[in-house]
């Protein structure tokens, strides 16, 4: 994508550009074998016939991504209750034509899109030659600094990786560190930053609290995917136990969405969603194999903020409601 | 308010956003350590350590509201035995805390799950339960133990009475116990650690109906304690297999 279809977007979605992620590009499918093709589709929502095309971009707005080798066009699809809109670059995006759950995106020509919902923008996405380029939105202002509560949550804050290379926080993960602090899971966080961190939902419009929610319910959707797998026995294997802790942490993460809507009176669709998720999860937990410690500070966190949560320490007692 | 809806309303009063709803976010909030610091206050020896216990519980379970009604205790008793739960996970970790600060070894570990379908009666059997457990353990084991005579190994009983304890709760797994004792897991070692549990479980469970009988407990408290003897002390050592 050029720098102009990137500020034309930007000027169109009305976001700042820390509401961008970080860019994908991911080779068009040449005779050779190529970053793109992973594997013959039929896989989740990918029809049949597709080469399933991994974008972390897309999944996370709730989109899944199959290539049409006859056509060499990109498939978009996505579930009826994550709907969501196609428009060309300079075309005028309107919520009435976000109703959509599958849209073909010609491969042999250059070209730059958004994906919208209803609510507002979900992922943008550009094709030339030899590569799609693709990028999640997250449309919504950045969550406070929470000032003097030593936790940092607004955009630009690097994160250094394994090899000590610093990483810009998303927009989506300063979101999630918010609803850390609102539930003060964050050590550093004061309890003026977490009534701050509550309020800031509040400040922000129904449609940027919706897109908030989109995104937690496809976090939600991953949660129960993986709660699916553990239940049918598949990752049984020596990383039981990290599997179940990044499933706690992740579950417990979405939380801190519920009550930062919930503090802003919205939220319902995200609390129907985790309903179904927390009768899988308090499944496994209730039959979890005493043999298999996963216990951390976050978890007895939990357990003891939330009794109820079958994301807690497997050293604790959880309380069935 | 009752306990049950102030569990439900109960958020940080900073954070409401009217008068009214930080009104009711502060009554639910005094509802709710009131109740923490009356069941901490009665299973709980040291004042202070109480008062620390259910402070901290109380803000630590606002900090994870408001509640959505269905993953929230419908009925009073249920919201007590919700907040008891929360303070037994809290005391649990602090004693984790204190044996490792000490260098012991940190064994405890998931009990299980509390169902709290019959919720009327919860918060009374929990109490009988906690009283039966320290009635059997701090009292009748060591007085069975004082006034058996003859060839009776006390400190083996003692060690066995403990041992099957630990393998009933789970802090403690027969292969661990078997590797501690003998450095390895052998049938032999099944067997050695099956007679003796079976000996200390004859002996126990022979001596405590005289015991009760000289103490002449509440009935329902009688029953608990045999209940609770028998499911504890069961046998977890099975002869020799698998090993």
């Amino acid at each position: 994508m050029t720098s102009e279809q990137f500020e034309a977007f930007i000027a169109q979605a009305g976001v700042d550009a820390g509401a961008v992620g970080a860019g994908e590009r991911l080779l068009l499918p040449e005779p050779q074998v190529d970053e793109a093709r992973t594997a013959r589709a039929g896989v989740g929502l990918v029809p049949a016939g597709l080469l399933r095309v991994r974008s972390d971009a897309l999944a996370a707005a709730g989109i899944a991504a199959g290539f049409d080798e006859d056509t060499r066009a990109l498939v978009l699809t996505a579930p009826a209750d994550l709907a969501f809109g196609f428009a060309e670059a300079g075309q005028r995006y309107t919520s009435g034509n976000a109703g959509g759950t599958q849209f073909h995106v010609p491969t042999d020509r250059p070209s730059a899109f958004g994906l919208w919902s209803a609510a507002g923008p979900l992922a943008i996405g550009s094709i030339d030659a030899r590569a799609i380029e693709l990028r999640a939105v997250y449309a919504w202002p950045a969550p406070l600094a929470f000032a003097d509560s030593g936790v940092k949550g607004n955009s630009g804050v690097e994160t250094p990786n394994d090899s000590g290379v610093g990483k810009a926080r998303s927009r989506w993960e300063e979101t999630l560190s918010a609803g850390r602090v609102a539930r003060a899971i964050e050590p550093a966080a004061s309890r003026e930053a977490t009534a701050a961190a509550r309020r800031w939902t509040r400040g922000i419009s129904a449609d940027q609290r919706a897109l908030i929610e989109r995104f937690a319910i496809v976090e939600a959707h991953g949660i129960a995917a993986r709660l699916e797998r553990l239940q049918d026995g598949l990752g049984l294997d020596d990383s039981l136990d990290l599997a179940w802790q990044a499933l706690c942490w992740d579950r417990d993460d979405v939380e801190g969405i519920r009550v930062l809507l919930r503090e802003a009176g919205a939220g319902q669709a995200l609390v129907s969603a985790l309903r179904a998720i927390d009768d899988a999860g308090r499944a496994v937990r209730f039959s979890w194999p005493s043999e298999v410690d996963v216990h951390d500070d976050r978890l007895q966190l939990v357990s003891e903020a939330d009794p109820g949560a079958w994301w807690g320490s497997t050293r604790r007692q959880v309380v069935w409601l | 308010m009752t306990i049950a809806e102030a569990l439900r309303c109960v958020a940080p009063p900073a954070a409401a956003d009217t008068d009214d709803e930080a009104r009711v976010r502060e009554t639910a909030l005094e509802i709710v350590y009131a109740e923490l610091h009356r069941l901490a206050r009665s299973r709980i020896g040291d004042r202070s350590e109480a008062e620390d216990v259910a402070s901290g519980l109380a803000y630590q379970i606002a900090a994870a509201g408001p509640r959505d009604p269905d993953r929230s205790p419908p009925t009073d008793g249920q919201a007590r035995a919700y907040l008891w739960t929360a303070i037994r996970n809290r005391m649990v970790d602090r004693h984790r805390v204190a044996r490792r600060e000490q260098g012991d070894d940190d064994l405890d570990r998931f009990e299980g799950a509390v169902d709290l379908t019959d919720d009327a009666e919860v918060e009374h059997r929990m109490a009988l339960l906690a009283k039966a457990q320290q009635l059997l353990y701090d009292e009748a084991v060591p007085a069975i133990a004082r006034e058996t005579d003859g060839r009776f190994d006390r400190d083996g009983f003692l060690v066995a009475v403990q041992q099957m304890r630990a393998l009933h709760q789970r802090s403690l797994t027969l292969d661990a116990l078997l590797v501690e004792a003998d450095g390895q897991v052998t049938s032999a070692g099944r067997n050695r650690l099956y007679k003796q549990h079976e000996r200390a479980r004859t002996r126990l469970l022979g001596a405590l109906p005289a015991w009760l009988e000289s103490r002449q407990l509440d009935e329902r408290l009688d029953q608990v304690l045999r209940r609770l003897a028998a499911t504890e002390l069961a046998s977890r050592v099975t002869r020799g297999a698998g090993a």
